[in-house]
């Protein structure tokens, strides 16, 4: 078991949720309204629920309930007093598909690598927030009309 | 095929663009499941979301796509929900406003209260043709199985969902007549 406090019921809801993530907030939306997930951020520091969350990463091949307790101790994390996050090194978080998402999504700034917003009205304006141009060109911002 | 840069037990493809020839980032997870989780996950899914109303299309879970990766890259890869919009743009989707006009085939997306594109599908059915009298999708969810569902029979939230149909030539990339710095 990757966390002796997590029970196997506990594992199986976490992984429930887990499974079916198709994006991070998606996943956070509903680890952080979990029971465990709010408990653990009641019992635990950043600095354990870190430290659980890089050793249930350590298995090769990496189980789905290993996978499952990373995120769940990482969402938690995200959950304790900015006080306490602000003072975690970078290298403290676990290296995870979207552990930098979730982080984003807790502080409320979820990022994107690219949006498009058509102007109501006005089909043929596009303006397109791309992180590199279609031709390899400097990421921004562009305004496109008859796009 | 290489690995991921960060995450070394995942893999992504080398190349994967939008018909505009826009850059898709993707990725193909490695996680294991046991076959006595898979059997339990599977029957409590379809006790949770009622016989008939959700059935199983294929019985082995992979990370190697996601939904959006079903939807947008033929199962071949899994694709961040951020960039969807991006490739509905650029592959010339169009938005279907009214449900009534959806067809077999559309791109169904369920948008999350965050504005994230929380889940992606096929539409295989609309709600005037159902004996249910709701849509029909065909859907991976996540890193499990590929699911024929009623529209609300699913874990995702359907409170928003959009219907897009591709209708027009791939947005070719044109020169930018401005250029705002982020």
């Amino acid at each position: 078991m990757p966390d002796p406090t997590l029970t196997p019921a506990q594992l199986t809801e976490l992984s429930d949720i887990c499974i079916v993530a198709n994006t991070p907030a998606y996943l956070f939306k509903h680890l952080s309204s979990n029971g465990t997930v709010q408990a653990l951020a009641h019992q635990h520091t950043v600095t354990e629920l870190l430290t659980y969350a890089r050793n249930s990463l350590l298995l090769d091949p990496l189980t789905l309930d290993h996978a499952s307790a990373a995120y769940a101790c990482l969402v938690a994390a995200t959950l304790r007093p900015f006080d306490e996050l602000k003072v975690v090194p970078e290298d403290a978080w676990p290296k995870m598909r979207w552990t930098k998402e979730l982080r984003e999504v807790a502080r409320g700034t979820p990022s994107t690598t690219s949006s498009v917003l058509v102007v109501s009205g006005k089909p043929n304006i596009t303006v397109v927030n791309a992180p590199q141009g279609p031709s390899g060109d400097q990421a921004g911002t562009r305004i496109v009309i008859g796009g | 095929m290489k690995k991921h840069p960060d995450l070394p037990k995942n893999e992504v493809l080398d190349r994967f663009e939008t018909a505009a020839g826009r850059d898709i980032p993707n990725y193909q997870e490695q996680t294991v499941m046991d076959y006595g989780d898979m059997i339990s996950r599977r029957q409590r899914y379809t006790r949770l979301y009622r016989e008939g109303a959700a059935s199983e299309r294929t019985t082995t879970p992979t990370g190697i796509y996601n939904c959006h990766g079903f939807v947008f890259a033929s199962a071949r890869t899994g694709i961040d929900g951020r960039d969807v919009r991006m490739i509905l743009h650029d592959d010339g989707y169009t938005r279907v406003d009214n449900p009534e006009d959806t067809q077999p085939g559309d791109v169904v997306l369920y948008v999350g209260s965050r504005g994230d594109v929380e889940h992606s599908g096929i539409l295989v059915k609309p709600a005037r043709e159902s004996l249910s009298s709701f849509a029909v999708i065909v859907s991976k969810w996540g890193n499990f199985t590929e699911w024929v569902h009623d529209l609300l029979a699913c874990p995702y939230d359907a409170s928003q969902v959009e219907y897009w149909r591709i209708t027009q030539r791939p947005r070719k990339p044109q020169p930018a007549p401005c250029l705002i710095q982020p």
